[in-house]
């Protein structure tokens, strides 16, 4: 049967015994602290531990290699557990159980568990010589590695603001979603505002026309600009005025998300990985010899 | 000019040609090249008519549902095709022309709705890519319950190897939706990834499905009850994704509700 070669085994015992304690601990940080203090983690502290962590886990992977804590993030159990934990999470969520989205201590630290086994388990698959499906599993793996360390630890970095144009005036004013306003090194002013209508009256396309630095910039639904290397610019809303009248303000959306090109590498080698996963079909059952 | 009053006679002919791929593929044991071009020669009809309608367009056919649909049955044939060459699965071409020619069948019985419009929203390179391939993934993850379903009633684990091939190609396709659907979603709401009520439910099935391949890693059938509900279990939360979340509570603030879609 197929078994993963150089799978360390810690036995099932344990691992119920060391993963419940752990979860048992986020529990009760979860009680005392509450939300978890997200813009602590703002750059660089964010890096450094992700830095940190990288260098640690491959350490513990290269010297501790019969650790019990190297055998439990490789146990094949803990992928089960986190996963399972995971699901148990999003389905809360799922059902409209806002308390579990990211930014409560226990989100975050099975985001931070998963991450860990993820990593350990990355480290034992690029080790291996022989390993069958290594392209897939170093897309797969290292790509979701990626895109979730983008999502999950760039979220400290990211921020979101609304600002309303106007045909009347310039403003670099953006409000954030706690009504505190900043102003932001942008002059924008609103030139014009074109809606194209389908026969029965439903809007078919809306561009606006932004003149934003003194530099000339067209604005659509889907297609954002690009203001800076971590900002970009998305029409969110107009004017409703009757048809026929030109609208005399928008609405803006400003994301801040400079771990953006993370997440979209780490998706963009996933997707590839697919690819592989659909071309390659079912692991075959007698493989991985290491 | 190319409309789609000339649709009839295009979909007649690509309608006849994938019917007698799938039976003639039904019917060899082997993979039959005769299958391979029937199907073949029905896409190259196919893809006839939506290159004159795109000419004659003088934009590609993607704005409006009616023509949306054209790209479904497109790539569901498309798809059935690679997967037959691939794995030559007998039943994949059948069930693949099923589900074409239903779309095709829509636009041929409903030509009211070729007028009905997209919102600016939906108008992107994605949307194709993003809808068709997990309609796709929904399709052959939807043969993997079945045949949990039919594991369960007759208390077996003899259809887990075939359930196996199908999760494998059923989750690459719901991954490759996934993930267009983030890019997209950055495009169009500032987040590849926002925790709204179908991203949380396309979390779940993926989570249910990538627990069933990681558990069939490790190597055995003990646990196919727990595998069989696994399957089961993430058919019935694709339902809840795919239109599910609609009658949800939470929906109500979902940045997915295009109303009658």
């Amino acid at each position: 049967m197929p078994v993963v070669a150089n799978l360390v085994k810690m036995g099932i015992r344990k691992v119920f015994i060391y993963w419940p304690a752990y979860f048992g601990a986020v529990i009760i940080c979860q009680l005392l602290f509450g939300r978890f203090p997200t813009d602590f983690f703002a750059f660089p502290v964010n890096g450094a531990l992700l830095l940190f962590a990288i260098a640690g886990l491959w350490i513990l992977y290269k010297e501790k290699r019969n650790s019990w804590l190297c055998a439990l993030l490789l146990d094949r159990h803990t992928t089960f557990i986190l996963l399972s934990l995971l699901l148990v999470s999003c389905f809360v969520m799922g059902f409209g159980g806002d308390v579990l989205v990211a930014s409560s201590w226990w989100f975050v630290l099975l985001m931070t568990a998963l991450l860990c086994h993820l990593l350990m388990v990355i480290f034992r698959g690029v080790s291996m010589k022989n390993r069958r499906y290594k392209w897939r599993f170093v897309l797969n793996h290292i790509g979701l590695f990626i895109a979730l360390v983008g999502g999950f630890v760039g979220s400290a970095d990211t921020h979101e603001w609304r600002m309303v144009v106007s045909k009347a005036d310039v403003t670099s004013v953006a409000v954030d979603a706690g009504g505190r306003h900043i102003v932001l090194p942008y002059e924008l002013r609103l030139k014009d505002f074109n809606i194209d209508y389908y026969p029965g009256g439903m809007p078919a396309a809306f561009v606006a026309g932004l003149e934003i630095n003194g530099k000339n910039v067209s604005l659509e639904v889907n297609h954002p600009y690009s203001l800076s290397v971590a900002d970009n610019l998305y029409l969110l809303d107009y004017e409703h005025r009757p048809a026929g009248e030109s609208p005399q303000y928008c609405i803006l959306q400003l994301v801040r998300e400079p771990w953006k090109y993370a997440q979209w590498a780490g998706i963009w080698m996933m997707l590839a990985g697919c690819v592989l996963l659909f071309a390659q079909g079912v692991n075959a059952r007698k493989e991985v010899q290491a | 000019m190319t409309t789609w009053d000339d649709f009839t006679i295009f979909a007649a002919a690509a309608s006849a040609l994938w019917i007698a791929g799938s039976a003639v593929a039904m019917r060899s044991k082997e993979l039959s090249k005769a299958a391979v071009w029937l199907t073949a020669g029905g896409l190259c009809v196919y893809v006839a008519f939506i290159v004159a309608f795109w000419v004659t367009l003088q934009r590609p056919p993607l704005r409006t549902l009616g023509e949306t649909r054209l790209w479904y049955s497109l790539f569901m044939a498309l798809s059935g095709l690679l997967t037959y060459r691939r794995w030559h699965y007998r039943w994949i071409l059948l069930f693949s022309t099923i589900v074409s020619i239903v779309f095709v069948a829509i636009n041929l019985l409903k030509p009211e709705i070729h007028d009905q419009s997209l919102m600016p929203a939906l108008q992107s390179f994605w949307f194709v890519p993003h809808v068709t391939v997990y309609m796709f993934s929904y399709s052959v993850l939807g043969c993997s319950f079945l045949l949990a379903v039919a594991g369960e009633i007759q208390r077996t684990g003899q259809y887990l190897a075939t359930a196996d091939r199908l999760v494998y190609v059923g989750l690459a396709f719901l991954t490759f939706g996934m993930l267009s659907g983030a890019l997209w979603a950055k495009e169009a709401w500032g987040y590849f990834w926002n925790w709204d009520p179908k991203e949380t439910w396309a979390a779940i099935t993926w989570s249910i499905y990538l627990l069933y391949i990681h558990l069939r890693l490790s190597g055995n059938v003990r646990h196919r009850r727990l595998l069989d509900v696994l399957l089961i279990a993430g058919f019935l939360c694709m339902q809840m994704c795919w239109y599910g979340v609609n009658y949800l509570p939470s929906a109500q603030d979902s940045m997915h509700t295009y109303g009658n879609m």
